[in-house]
């Protein structure tokens, strides 16, 4: 953090995150043969601090979402596979806009991210279970994760091509 | 660090490959969805844990239920040949939100309860696992 402004806009970007979280937990799964997942609004804004503000300061926007949002939706439980999958998502989009973009475009990194995301889901729901069964999963929450990134992808755009430099620039 | 927004902002929304590879992505895992699930369940067998501990026929109407721990269960109903979850006190109750199925290979998973229920067709080789 190099200045107190910068801070705020942080703090900021993490309370939308927090409240995109808290309003989707209440809605129904996206598709109705992939329960428990969502469209992810909150991952815009995790995606919005690594472009505006840097990685470190996404991770903090990922960490705060995770553990609050556990925390207020009353699900602690839910920490066990939303950490991982949020940074298995963290890592792929850096690792994308670091190496790859602008030969990717922005669509293309969310969708990766938000498949990632699921299936990471998914792998720690093997892990746990340890059968074999929850595999048949990863072509559901594949196909939901390339609608929620096509969607997340959109919002990230849009946004950064609307903010103004002067605003973020901090 | 304005380098990237500047890029993000310079950059088209999405590529050609994109209009290609993405579709493709959706069809590839709508395909897979469609061939993993071959229709015609009979019985479902609940494992917690991952150890059998039932086993319903889907022609019987008839409900189970599951205690995970002091006071949280999880009741598994089947009716009119379809099984579900009917009611859950874990944390989530991702488990109560599928719909009510009867197709084979298909699952229903309750993670905070370590409950997955699997929905087979055929011959059902116990009568009932208590």
């Amino acid at each position: 953090m190099r200045s107190s402004k910068r801070f705020a806009a942080v703090g900021m970007l993490a309370a939308l995150a927090l409240i995109a979280f808290m309003i989707e937990s209440l809605l129904p799964p996206m598709l109705a043969f992939a329960p428990g997942t969502k469209i992810g609004f909150s991952s815009v804004f995790v995606s919005l601090c690594l472009i505006l503000y840097g990685e470190r300061d996404a991770l903090l926007v990922l960490i705060v979402k995770c553990a609050l949002g556990s925390v207020f939706s009353g699900n602690v439980f839910s920490l066990y596979y939303s950490l991982p999958a949020g940074l298995a998502s963290l890592l792929i989009s850096v690792l994308l806009y670091r190496r790859a973009f602008p030969k990717v475009s922005v669509l293309f990194i969310s969708v990766v991210s938000a498949v990632c995301h699921n299936i990471t889901q998914i792998m720690m729901a093997w892990a746990l279970l340890n059968m074999a069964q929850v595999l048949c999963y990863v072509p559901v929450v594949t196909l939901a994760g390339a609608i929620a990134g096509t969607v997340t992808g959109a919002c990230v755009y849009y946004a950064v091509k609307a903010l103004p430099e002067r605003l973020i620039y901090l | 660090m304005g380098s990237l927004f500047r890029a993000v902002k310079e950059s088209k929304p999405f590529k050609k490959a994109d209009l290609l590879i993405i579709p493709l992505l959706m069809l590839a895992s709508a395909l897979a969805i469609f061939l993993l699930s071959p229709g015609g369940g009979s019985y479902a067998e609940i494992y917690a844990d991952g150890k059998l501990v039932r086993v319903m026929p889907l022609d019987v109407d008839a409900e189970f239920v599951y205690h995970f721990d002091e006071g949280r269960k999880n009741v598994i109903t089947v009716k009119g040949g379809k099984v579900s979850v009917s009611y859950a006190d874990c944390a989530d109750k991702i488990c109560t939100h599928y719909p009510p199925t009867d197709r084979a290979s298909s699952s229903i998973i309750c993670l905070p309860h370590k409950l997955v229920i699997i929905v087979r067709g055929g011959e059902n080789e116990y009568d009932g696992v208590v």
